[in-house]
């Protein structure tokens, strides 16, 4: 290869990077219909929620918003980071989370024991709703899909793709929070994706390790010495741990 | 392996990529302006003691077939994904069959009617329920008490358990007479001679303790009897290798039990019970006039090799005889095998009356349904029920059951499926999949097998018996008889709600079903004998080992498995010997008609070397004209050859009963096989010893001269000092970097070498093990009609793409003959061996795969796996180039997409997809990935419940289905698993060792027994 074809080719090469950039810094807040809200001005009268939610609104700190490398599928899916789908009912992670102290696992039932994280039943829900803020008309939507017993059909945020088989009983078992992946979850009035979920934002945490200091700072805790003195946790990274 | 030095100025094949990638991206990026949104739907209710994402098991039990075996189905988020044996039953030990195996195919089949029909202008149109049980109650009305009940006929499917009993006791509120118990695939003339020798329909057959082996042509692999206790008990046999018996095959054509033996005797059709006859004289028991001279002469073989066999019927005890064959003089020929039983003092030893099995209890002979026919073109019978059974197709076409049937004035049917007696009914009430009922058998006495719902039901069905209750119920006379429901029925019969939910997490309980009354006998008729029929080769007509009598036709599984003697899917052939074809002028694929007084057929002709030349064989099964996508159309029908001849004293259909002529018809098609040749060219694939050698301790075979410097040596990790590029950089032995590839990494992967041994002394070739891999690994089907002839017009027919060479089994059955020339040239000789051996990825330590991917989508894994990334595939396809096993696969066509036209699993198909299993798009190259899922599974179950790995904790799928139990896979380098030990047994080799390639599955030679006395040839 002469000097000159190499250089042409690494312009080349270049230009189109630069473009590839460019065009994913302008498709993904076109695609984030409903990203991160800004903190709204305090109207006159406001309810519990939505005090929560405008408070939890300010404190949420959207991912980091970067060209998602060789893993187009979460583009595919339209978004990627900081993609925010609207919802069927508004359901207000703050009010429950930061509000009410509730785990995670309350509704989250199997996300320590198995693959799949658990999504809550419209009946578990209503365990709760059916005595409690029943006049509310987000509450009144829910309820009309239990007595229809109709599912709620929630959109859904984080995917990665059908190739990868994600075990959340392994992680949130090795301690990693909900947080290090979610974001700030119960922050998010409405849920959006934080992270990029590609690749290699999978591997340079399983190649580096976890922080469980950092993982904490990221639940909102501040951590402990005896914490801050955890080394980094590693994984392994091979294909076939993921893709099969 | 790369040949590229540091002077070699080439971009290096990841840098090419990570180019290629920035500009794909950007291209995907342009491209994405629709957005694909998805729902999380979560439950309205959960239920209790379920976990998304983790199966439940159900154990219940299988009705594929008569036997009755054991199942596990494993169930995902509400959807049965797999069926497995249970391993605590006494049937089947954890083992199921194809069959078996594809009973989900029917539970989820694409042509299953969605709900009620009525007939409605001459077409059945969709009705409700309530609509379609008035009309029946209505004419249920009509018809009581009168004659038109007394002539009523309700066939059903045979099958053991309590629902026969049932049955009767609500045909008798009616005024009904009993049912008929049908099932075209039961052995009469077997069952009628053990009753009269023995006193029970099936005694125990002890292979273990016997020493020799004799069958009769009783398929005893084939399907033929209870399959797959049959095949353990064989294997268990065998695998005790000089202490295991020999076997002699007696028949006209060498079926899988035939292939399995170690002698043949290729006795003509209708002279096996001559050769009985002669042999119970020989030996020494009643003297019954025929001498081995006259025996052989009538059999067409040398009077040496049937004195041989008296001879060592006397010299070898115990032996055990067991009798087949579906001809008109079958019960008298198992007589006669009885008889021999007991003058050799095998009952009692080998013979085992009182362990026997229930399994035929109270079937119908099939006379029963031909005389029913009877009656129907005679118009005494105003109502007629079928269920399961399907006898428009499996009753030869001779015995005219369509047009009788069309006689009947009202025809119900409870069969789900569209299939040709369904097709002709009045009204259709769809009754729920085995998977979805209730139910109880009891096959082994005093153990109740108990059938339970694994999901809630696929379509708008209903179980027979509901609804039979729900009728009941509506009259006020017999309201009060039954309860609710089935469920309720089984609970009281057994003790109680109580009983039967203690009985459930298991599948069984101590008890015994409701006998049914016993079937009444029917005069068979006869036909017009063998010997007097017209034309010039015996027609031997058999139940295809896979798809059995039809009904597995449109189960896309059983299909496209091909079948164990022919190789041979989606097609039906005229199976005939190379000298038979050279006389009439015809070639393989070449068609030939082959006509009888009944009728004629055409279909392509296969050569098969172990069929007698005054033979041809044809498979029943296809040939459907309705009952479904995957059925109709398939194949031709050898039913419709056959004169209304059956076996004068079981009433059973004699398949071979009649003689044809074959001559070169017109046309020829490509068969749709996987064979390649069918003989090893000295390759050393599939490899025995002799008995005698191996207990004189020497196991070297004819291809010992290959040795690589392999041996049966597993080293955990970075095993293979050449695989550098296969590993990268971290292959590099001077490489200080190995990373997870140190056996003294953290995380300890490289420490374990999965690895598979199997024994093909214990492996007889019923390719259970390729159903079991194709359902567990969400392997697409690919000879369906929109698969083949629309993407290639210049093809047609079922099977097209396998014509091509683009089946995707993972897991092959090859099996070939040792014989010193192609098949197609060879004349007749019985004495041929024949070796199966399962030809799977072999996860080479030095893979020549993994070296030739320009994109490292195939590379070795540090615990041993050759793992395949389908994410970093763009197929290329020089991997399956550079296996020398040929057991890659690539996805011409979308097979697993649905969008496209070539798509495999239309709903609700694909309900049964795995979830822990990707489904592979097109332009994707595939492979056995040793089940890394449930490897990937059992390890975070340990670690859930924090601990080790235990040894053995978990198999594969085709380890877990083998009847034979021929597959052991595990941790080859930790001492304490099976296949550690397996891997280090005499008789282990390696197939093409001499490649280097390090492979991670490790055959056992077979072992067979010659004759001590060779009998001397014609």
């Amino acid at each position: 290869m002469t000097g000159l074809r190499k250089w042409v080719a690494i312009c080349g090469i270049a230009a189109i990077a630069l473009v590839a950039t460019l065009m994913s810094a302008y498709a993904v807040p076109r695609q984030g219909t409903g990203a991160p809200p800004a903190a709204a001005s305090v109207p006159a009268k406001e309810t519990a929620t939505q005090a929560a939610n405008r408070e939890a609104a300010g404190k949420a700190v959207p991912g980091p918003w970067a060209y998602s490398g060789a893993s187009g599928y979460t583009n595919y899916l339209g978004g990627g980071t900081g993609r925010s789908p609207a919802q069927p009912i508004k359901f207000p992670h703050p009010v429950h989370v930061n509000g009410l102290k509730m785990n995670c696992m309350f509704c989250h039932f199997s996300v320590n024991k198995s693959s799949d994280p658990g999504m809550p039943a419209v009946g578990t829900c209503m365990g709760c709703h059916l005595l409690v803020a029943g006049d509310r008309p987000e509450i009144q939507k829910l309820a009309a899909y239990y007595t229809k017993k109709q599912p709620v059909p929630w959109v859904r945020v984080h995917k990665v793709p059908e190739y990868v088989h994600f075990p959340h009983m392994r992680h949130v078992n090795a301690g990693v929070t909900c947080q290090s992946c979610h974001g700030q979850i119960n922050n998010m009035p409405q849920v959006f994706q934080y992270a990029s979920l590609n690749m290699g934002w999978c591997v340079s945490c399983h190649v580096n390790g976890y922080s469980p200091a950092e993982g904490l700072r990221a639940a909102g805790y501040e951590p402990d010495a005896a914490t801050l003195a955890i080394p980094r946790k590693k994984a392994t990274y091979d294909c076939s741990n993921c893709h099969y | 392996m790369s040949n590229e030095t540091e002077t070699t100025p080439t971009v290096r094949r990841r840098e090419f990529l990570k180019v290629l990638g920035a500009t794909s991206a950007a291209a995907t990026l342009v491209g994405c302006s629709t957005e694909a949104v998805e729902k999380l739907i979560p439950y309205v209710v959960s239920p209790d003691n379920t976990t998304p994402g983790v199966s439940a098991y159900y154990a219940t039990t299988c009705r594929e077939c008569a036997v009755g075996c054991g199942l596990l189905v494993e169930t995902r988020d509400g959807r049965a994904i797999k069926a497995e044996g249970n391993p605590d039953h006494p049937v089947n030990h954890g083992a199921l069959c194809a069959r078996g195996q594809a009973g989900l195919q029917g539970l989820y089949n694409p042509d299953r009617f969605r709900g009620p029909m009525i007939r409605e202008g001459g077409k059945l149109v969709p009705a409700t329920w309530e609509k379609a049980i008035a009309l029946l109650t209505q004419k249920l009305g009509e018809s009581k008490g009168g004659a038109g009940a007394a002539g009523a006929v309700f066939i059903n499917q045979h099958e053991q358990g309590s629902f026969g009993a049932f049955l009767d006791q609500w045909l008798a509120g009616y005024g009904m007479p009993p049912h008929i118990s049908y099932d075209a695939e039961a052995p009469l003339g077997a069952i009628a001679a053990n009753r009269a020798a023995y006193g029970v329909s099936w005694p125990k057959l002890d292979f273990q303790a016997a020493r020799l082996v004799v069958s009769f042509a009783a398929d005893f692999l084939d399907g033929w009897g209870l399959a797959v206790p049959q095949q353990i008990e064989f294997a268990e046999s065998r695998a005790k290798l000089e202490g295991g018996p020999r076997v002699v095959y007696v028949g006209a054509r060498r079926s899988l039990t035939g292939l399995n033996s170690d002698s043949w005797i290729p006795a003509r059709p209708g002279s096996l019970k001559a050769v009985a006859d002669a042999l119970l004289a020989a030996v020494g028991g009643r003297q019954t006039g025929v001498t081995i001279a006259q025996a052989a002469e009538l059999a067409g073989i040398p009077a040496a090799s049937l004195s041989a066999l008296a001879s060592e019927l006397k010299a070898v005890k115990p032996s055990l005889l067991i009798a087949g064959g579906s001809s008109e003089h079958a019960t008298d020929m198992a007589s006669a095998v009885a008889e021999l039983n007991k003058a050799l003092g095998n009952v009692g030893v080998t013979v085992r009356p009182a362990e026997g099995s229930l399994a035929y209890e109270g079937v119908a002979p099939h006379s029963a349904v031909r005389a029913a026919a009877e009656q129907m073109a005679a118009g005494k019978v105003a109502i007629a029920f079928v269920r399961g059974a399907n006898p428009a197709f499996t009753l030869p076409g001779a015995a005219k059951f369509v047009d009788a049937f069309q006689k009947v004035a009202f025809k119900v049917s409870f069969s789900s499926y569209p299939d040709e007696t369904t097709s002709l009914c009045d009204v259709v009430l769809p009754d729920h999949h085995a998977l979805e009922s209730w139910g109880d058998a009891e096959s082994v006495k005093g153990t109740l097998s108990l059938q339970q719902p694994t999901m809630d039901p696929v379509f708008n069905t209903r179980s027979t018996a509901d609804v039979l209750i729900a009728i009941a119920k509506a009259n006020s006379a017999t309201a009060s008889r039954y309860p609710a429901d089935y469920r309720a029925w089984i609970a009281g019969r057994i003790g109680g709600n109580a009983a039967l939910t203690a009985g459930l997490p298991t599948g069984m309980m101590k008890g015994a079903a409701l006998a049914p009354a016993a079937q009444k006998p029917v005069a068979a008729r006869s036909g017009a004998g063998l010997a007097a029929s017209q034309g010039e080769y015996f027609l031997y007509v058999y139940h295809s080992p896979v798809i059995g009598d039809g009904r597995g036709a449109n189960k896309p599984w059983l299909q496209e498995l091909p079948d164990p003697v022919t190789k041979i899917a989606w097609q039906t052939v005229v199976e005939m010997h190379p000298e038979t074809a050279l006389k009439l002028g015809i070639e393989e694929g070449d068609h030939a008609t082959v006509e009888t007084k009944q009728g004629s057929l055409t279909a392509p002709v296969y050569l098969y070397i172990g069929i007698r030349p005054d033979t041809i064989a044809i498979a029943t099964g296809r040939g459907h004209t309705s009952y479904g996508v995957y059925a109709a159309g398939c194949g031709a029908d050898p039913l419709s050859l056959l004169p209304a001849a059956e076996d004068a004293r079981s009433g059973a259909i004699a398949l071979v009963s009649t003689k044809a002529s074959a001559r070169k018809g017109a046309g020829h098609s490509r068969l749709v096989t996987t064979e390649g040749s069918g003989r090893q060219h000295g390759r050393g694939i599939a490899r025995a010893i002799t008995v005698e050698q191996l207990v004189a301790g020497d196991t070297r075979d004819e291809h010992e001269e290959f040795v690589g410097q392999a041996k049966a040596e597993f080293l955990p990790g970075l095993r293979s000092p050449v695989a550098n590029d296969a590993q990268g950089d971290l292959g590099d032995p001077k490489s200080k970097e190995k990373g997870q590839y140190d056996p003294n990494h953290w995380s300890g992967v490289a420490k374990r070498r999965w690895a598979m041994a199997i024994d093909l002394a214990r492996c007889t070739g019923c390719s259970a093990c390729v159903t079991a891999c194709y359902s567990e690994n969400n392997i697409p089907t690919v000879g369906a009609l929109w698969q083949g002839p629309q993407v290639m017009p210049d093809r047609t027919g079922f099977g097209a793409n396998i014509t091509r060479g683009r089946e995707m089994a993972w897991l092959r059955l090859e099996r070939y003959f040792e014989i010193d020339r192609e098949p197609k040239d060879v004349a007749f000789d019985p004495e041929f061996e024949t070796r199966v051996v399962p030809m799977l990825c072999q996860h080479c330590g030095n893979a020549p795969c993994e070296s030739v991917c320009p994109v490292y989508a195939t590379y070795h894994a540090p615990d041993g796996l050759n793992v395949q990334v389908y994410n970093r595939c763009v197929g290329t396809r020089y991997c399956s180039n550079a296996c020398p096993y040929k057991v890659r696969y690539f996805n011409w066509f979308g097979f697993g997409e649905p969008h496209r036209a070539q798509y495999a699993f239309p709903e609700p198909l694909n309900w049964q997809l795995n979830p822990d299993v990707t489904v592979r798009g097109k332009g994707v190259m595939e492979k056995c990935t040793f089940c890394v899922q449930r490897i990937r599974e059992a390890e975070n179950r340990a670690m859930l419940e924090h601990r080790e790995l235990q040894p053995d904790e978990f198999t594969t799928a085709c380890a877990q289905a083998c009847p034979s139990r021929a597959i052991v896979f595990g941790d080859a380098a930790d001492d304490k698993w099976s296949v550690a030990k397996l891997a280090n047994d005499e008789r282990a080799y390696h197939v093409f060792e001499q490649l280097n390639t390090y492979t991670a599955v490790v055959y056992l030679k077979k072992v067979n027994h010659p004759a001590a006395l060779a009998p001397a040839k014609a």
